[in-house]
């Protein structure tokens, strides 16, 4: 998760990150851990929208809550995509 | 109410021991399919969770009576696994594992024409049917309801999107089979669609696509002369350059062939609906069951 948070926030263009899991083999509170540990640990300067569901998604979605970051959390896929794009041209250009 | 897996199915798993095997086999008992037996080679004699293990497929089918496999074994090995369940006449063969050389697979198909033995896969989640609580693969098992719905798909995850809106609309699934991402591959949209076209307790059909390949149009023709259940179709991949593989081996466009509007002009033209996002392959299938 930290990687591909390095590799995704070393392109200055990026405007926000829309993660979304459908935990099939992955449990969700293990993808909502890795999430939180990459934003304490880099600090994120740009939004971060998550959806997540499947396995264990209550567990997931109380971590990401209780972490007091300041996530925007997504129902389903449509709701997710929606959210990113406004979050995304909401933030003006990186100069 | 199923295809290709049912209350008969007796299952065997192959590279039962390893660990991803052991925690899917055991996720798969815990749905409610009956494992009756193991295959690693050298460990014959033991036993994985309570389900003896043997030293090769022909001695599981001919002790414990299995009729359907499953198998996690390491791609360099697969293609092996797959010709030995074959040639132990099992009857269906899902196949798991990612990577599986592409000519090791040309190998295996051509083995395999003209036998009767059926392969789903590789690089796929495997199948599943809820009305018969048959779960052969690494699909969550929790997301789906046992209904009239078919499910073929070439992704995993586009096939737990599509199952869990279905589900949250209160639309079961009569099977779920996921066919593999890879460019060789044993059942294909075509076959599945036969097989739900004949199946009288599926009434509609959710079919999964994405870029490279012609399954697709081959499904879309398919599907125009014979099927006359409502078909919802999604096509992954309408923004993908060409020339690049997206995720898996056998989503390529390659020399302008392959891509997601082509196929999706296909579909449409044999009267199929395409659902615009992934978000909306439940409300779509809804929508063409209501007008049943």
């Amino acid at each position: 998760m930290r990687n591909a948070f390095e590799i995704l926030l070393a392109d200055t263009n990026v405007r926000a990150v829309l993660i979304n899991i459908f935990g099939g083999i992955m449990r969700c509170d293990i993808v909502a851990g890795g999430v939180v540990a990459a934003a304490r640990t880099l600090g994120f300067q740009v939004p971060v929208v998550v959806r997540l569901e499947g396995t264990n998604v209550e567990m997931g979605r109380k971590i990401l809550e209780e972490s007091g970051l300041n996530f925007t959390v997504a129902r389903d896929m449509k709701d997710a995509a929606e959210k990113v794009v406004r979050l995304a041209k909401s933030k003006s250009k990186p100069g | 109410m199923s295809i290709l897996v049912n209350e008969n199915t007796r299952l065997l798993v192959q590279g039962i021991t390893g660990r991803e095997g052991g925690f899917h086999t055991r996720q798969c008992v815990a749905y409610g399919t009956r494992v009756v037996a193991g295959v690693t080679p050298g460990k014959g004699g033991t036993e994985a969770d309570g389900v003896p293990v043997f030293n090769t497929v022909e001695e599981a089918v001919r002790k414990t009576g299995a009729n359907t496999s499953m198998i996690f074994v390491p791609p360099p090995f697969a293609a092996d696994a797959i010709l030995e369940a074959a040639d132990a006449r099992v009857a269906v063969v899902i196949c798991i594992t990612e990577g599986i050389p592409a000519l090791d697979m040309v190998r295996v198909k051509n083995f395999l024409d003209g036998k009767p033995t059926r392969l789903i896969g590789p690089n796929c989640p495997g199948i599943i049917s809820p009305p018969a609580k048959c779960k052969i693969g690494i699909m969550p098992g929790a997301i789906h309801k046992a209904g009239h719905v078919g499910v073929i798909s070439r992704s995993g995850t586009l096939t737990y999107e599509a199952v869990g809106q279905l589900t949250a609309l209160g639309i079961g699934q009569s099977t779920c089979i996921g066919i593999g991402g890879d460019p060789v591959i044993g059942t294909n949209f075509t076959d599945a669609l036969r097989l739900f076209h004949e199946d009288p307790e599926t009434h509609g059909i959710v079919m999964i696509g994405e870029i490279g390949g012609t399954a697709e149009e081959e499904a879309a023709a398919y599907i125009g002369q014979n099927v006359k259940k409502p078909v919802v179709a999604f096509v992954a991949g309408r923004t993908a350059p060409p020339g690049r593989r997206m995720g898996h081996a056998g989503a390529i466009i390659s020399g302008g062939k392959g891509t997601a509007a082509d196929k999706i002009a296909a579909l449409e033209q044999a009267g199929i609906v395409v659902a615009p996002s992934p978000a909306d392959i439940g409300p779509c299938m809804a929508k063409q069951l209501a007008e049943l």
